[in-house]
């Protein structure tokens, strides 16, 4: 048993923190810091100082861009990024369309593609979820049928996450209507400019525009798009997902959050009164950050059995980090709206900080934080399809 | 990074499961008589090598980690054997780093045979704060006052008392000293206990020093809860197999959904307790100790929550037939109880962690 890294992991560990030291932008982390949205340019600036040094697609094959690095750096990197409240390498290009293209594209999507995909030059949207297949995914019904050269497709797609960014999307369509659900789908990829696509913005809880549903009439989509095997789709979506297992638990990110509960909450009222003071929310506080705590060492448990195997196949485990990791996200936004209070929503302390008091800066974005992150249990699998998983895989159910 | 035992350790695990599993036959908590013959088991435990892991080489032990005792500790959870090793250890490791006295090495030496047997004495009656304030004093050698909840069939009592100038001294008494009255009793999970009675009882100091008192409590608090780890795995594989063999409206109960959930539920509670007693457990003999009390803290606040949920659910699950005395599962339930009281409740270590500089630096 040791806990600690290696020494060239500790080595590896100062290199990433001294580069987002020099190279990061202050200001995309200062928003991140804050809980407020970002804007494309945001994520753009972050993403191809990633590139330029090699680390945005690390764990892509070499001949790809890749950086061979072990699960441990994969995990160190993260860490390092969320303690810096820095948005990760565009998931949707990174950790999605990029492998999938790079394992099962043909030799003309792989020069058409993995570069301006690793770069950033195109963003993707992903298009799997429908109005009528969310948890149960397999159920999708946007068609794509085989004209000529083309495929027609018809349907709709939504969730769309930053839809209205992207420059390409990639979708799940169904190919054969006859066939039993997973068996029928196929993966394809869609410019976001060809005629017959309408993206709607969808509005979520915080007021805010993150999300988007897509349209598809009689779209025609070049045949040559198609990635890898007709009606092979489902198996390139699953191994799609199983690269989201790296960070899902996000524990930097609470961490980060948790201190600036702290630190708001040792800060005096206009009575002189902390609520850092209070026993009861002091209590709470400690509670939520042994749970934090737990949660990272079952992380750290977790990768050193896949560094340890090298496998690739989804561990089911992973299924708990993502259940406890958006657990505790969601407890620590709620914690920070309580040291918040009712301030979070007076426009009299937002004209305060507008004008330039940074005291009251921080309250900002809290509520809608708050609400933006119930999200956290829902996507990516909800945490009820978590425990079904666990249920059949380790319980024997 | 690596979690994993070494091959030492993991033939350790394979001999101390069979040891504890066949010793169960005999002295499961779940046997009224469990209590009775305590000390026959303890004699073989030592015959096993556990107490001499929890002495330094200078002292004739084998000690080399933690582990190997939390090893041992979390097969006595699953056996649910009736064995006070948690406070044995406590008493041991405070021996293991104590001043010189006489009969030091002769005494250590017969513990570690199974000749043997010391505990603590430690906690008094009415004392919510876990043993911060001690009323039983010491002058020239001499104890007096009350102590509670000691375990008994022990040979010698560690005792902490105040002495002259308002210091904390801990002193070896035998069970059998003059002036030293003791009250037997059962708790409801057949740990055999007891009241002392300290009257004008000659006494040896054997330490003095905070340090090593506070670092063999937060040893023994998270040997404790890898007691409570164990428990929590048998009594998680316990339900689902009950689950899965009892039928009810003609299919298993394990067929619905939401006891599938909370069955899962269970299972990640016992794995995240795990995770931060693993974490505690390589932070024990850290040179900062800071950064230990952290550590055992959180766990012990987090195993406690994890204990009282799966014990909770395991009885919820197994329905009227969690209730019964006959069940085994029962009796898990009553010691996890239990257990959270014990070395410090969640109360006591809030206020530990509460006087800590910044937790989250660690």
């Amino acid at each position: 048993m040791e806990l600690e890294f290696t020494k060239d992991e500790t080595a590896f560990r100062d290199e990433v923190r001294n580069f987002i030291e020099t190279e990061m932008p202050k200001d995309v982390a200062f928003k991140m810091a804050h809980d407020r949205e970002l804007e494309k340019e945001d994520f753009i600036k972050v993403h191809r100082k990633l590139y330029e040094k090699g680390w945005a697609t690390a764990h892509w094959p070499k001949e790809y861009g890749g950086a061979d690095w072990t699960p441990v750096q994969r995990h160190i990197f993260g860490e390092e990024m969320q303690r810096a409240s820095l948005p990760m390498p565009l998931e949707f290009n990174a950790n999605m369309v990029g492998p999938v293209i790079a394992h099962f594209g043909s030799k003309e999507q792989k020069e058409k593609f993995l570069q301006p995909t690793a770069s950033l030059e195109i963003w993707w949207g992903q298009g799997f979820s429908e109005p009528g297949a969310g948890s149960d995914l397999a159920s999708l019904k946007t068609t794509a049928v085989r004209d000529g050269n083309e495929y027609i497709i018809n349907g709709q797609k939504t969730w769309t996450t930053l839809g209205h960014f992207a420059d390409w999307i990639f979708c799940l369509v169904r190919t054969d209507p006859t066939a039993k659900k997973q068996k029928g789908i196929s993966f394809i990829l869609v410019d976001m400019k060809t005629p017959g696509i309408e993206v709607r913005p969808i509005i979520t809880v915080e007021g805010n525009h993150e999300v988007n549903e897509v349209f598809f009439d009689n779209v025609r989509v070049p045949a040559e798009n198609l990635v890898g095997e007709e009606n092979r789709g489902w198996d390139y979506a699953k191994f799609l997902l199983s690269n989201e297992r790296f960070g899902i638990a996000k524990i930097g990110v609470a961490k980060q959050r948790m201190q600036r509960i702290k630190s708001y909450a040792k800060t005096p009222d206009a009575n002189g009164e902390k609520l850092w003071d209070d026993a009861v929310f002091r209590a709470r506080f400690l509670q939520t950050a042994a749970d934090i705590k737990a949660l990272e060492i079952t992380q750290l448990r977790i990768l050193a059995k896949q560094q340890g195997h090298d496998s690739d196949a989804p561990d089911p485990l992973t299924s708990m980090l993502k259940i406890k990791g958006s657990e505790l996200q969601q407890a620590t936004t709620e914690l920070l709206l309580e040291v918040a209070g009712k301030d979070s929503e007076s426009p009299q302390i937002r004209e305060i900080y507008k004008s330039g008091n940074q005291d009251f800066e921080w309250l900002d974005a809290v509520a809608s934080s708050y609400f933006n992150n119930r999200k956290l249990s829902i996507y990516g699998g909800s945490n009820e399809i978590q425990h079904n998983i666990l249920s059949k895989a380790i319980m024997g159910f | 990074m690596n979690f994993d035992l070494n091959s030492e350790q993991i033939q350790i695990q394979d001999s101390f499961a069979r040891f504890f599993a066949d010793g169960a036959k005999s002295h499961s908590r779940a046997l009224k008589n469990s209590s009775k013959n305590i000390r026959e088991l303890s004699h073989a435990a030592a015959e096993m090598g556990i107490l001499a892991m929890l002495f330094s080489e200078e002292n004739g032990g084998l000690y080399s980690s933690p582990t190997e005792t939390m090893i041992a500790m979390e097969e006595v959870g699953k056996s649910l054997c009736n064995i006070p090793l948690a406070e044995t250890a406590y008493a041991c490791r405070i021996l293991d780093k104590a001043d010189d006295f006489a009969g030091k090495d002769e005494l250590i030496a017969s513990i570690i045979s199974g000749e043997k047997t010391i505990s603590i004495a430690f906690d008094e009656f009415n004392n919510r704060s876990n043993g911060a304030i001690v009323k039983t004093n010491e002058n020239n050698g001499v104890i007096n006052g009350v102590k509670t909840n000691a375990n008994f069939e022990n040979d010698y009592f560690l005792v902490n008392a105040q002495m002259t100038g308002g210091k904390i001294g801990i002193f070896l008494i035998a069970n059998d000293a003059k002036g030293l009255n003791i009250n037997k009793f059962m708790t409801h999970d057949t740990s055999a206990k007891c009241d002392l009675y300290f009257e004008n009882v000659g006494a040896v100091k054997i330490c003095n020093d905070d340090n090593v008192v506070e670092y063999a409590k937060d040893f023994a608090i998270i040997a404790l809860c890898y007691e409570a780890i164990g428990m929590m795995r048998m009594i998680t594989n316990l339900t689902s197999e009950y689950l899965k063999t009892r039928n009810q409206f003609g299919v298993p109960l394990s067929s619905f959904q939401v006891l599938q959930h909370r069955a899962v539920d269970m299972l990640i509670e016992t794995e995240q307790a795990l995770s931060i007693a693993i974490y505690a457990s390589l932070l024990l003999d850290n040179d900062d100790i800071e950064a230990r009390k952290i550590a055992v803290s959180n766990a012990k606040l987090r195993v406690n929550n994890a204990a009282k949920f799966v014990s909770q659910q395991a009885v919820q699950l197994h329905g009227g037939i969690g209730m019964t005395d006959e069940y085994i599962g029962a009796h898990y339930f009553k010691r996890l109880t239990l257990f959270c009281n014990m070395m410090g409740d969640n109360y006591f270590h809030l206020n530990r962690l509460n006087l800590e500089k910044d937790i989250l630096e660690i």
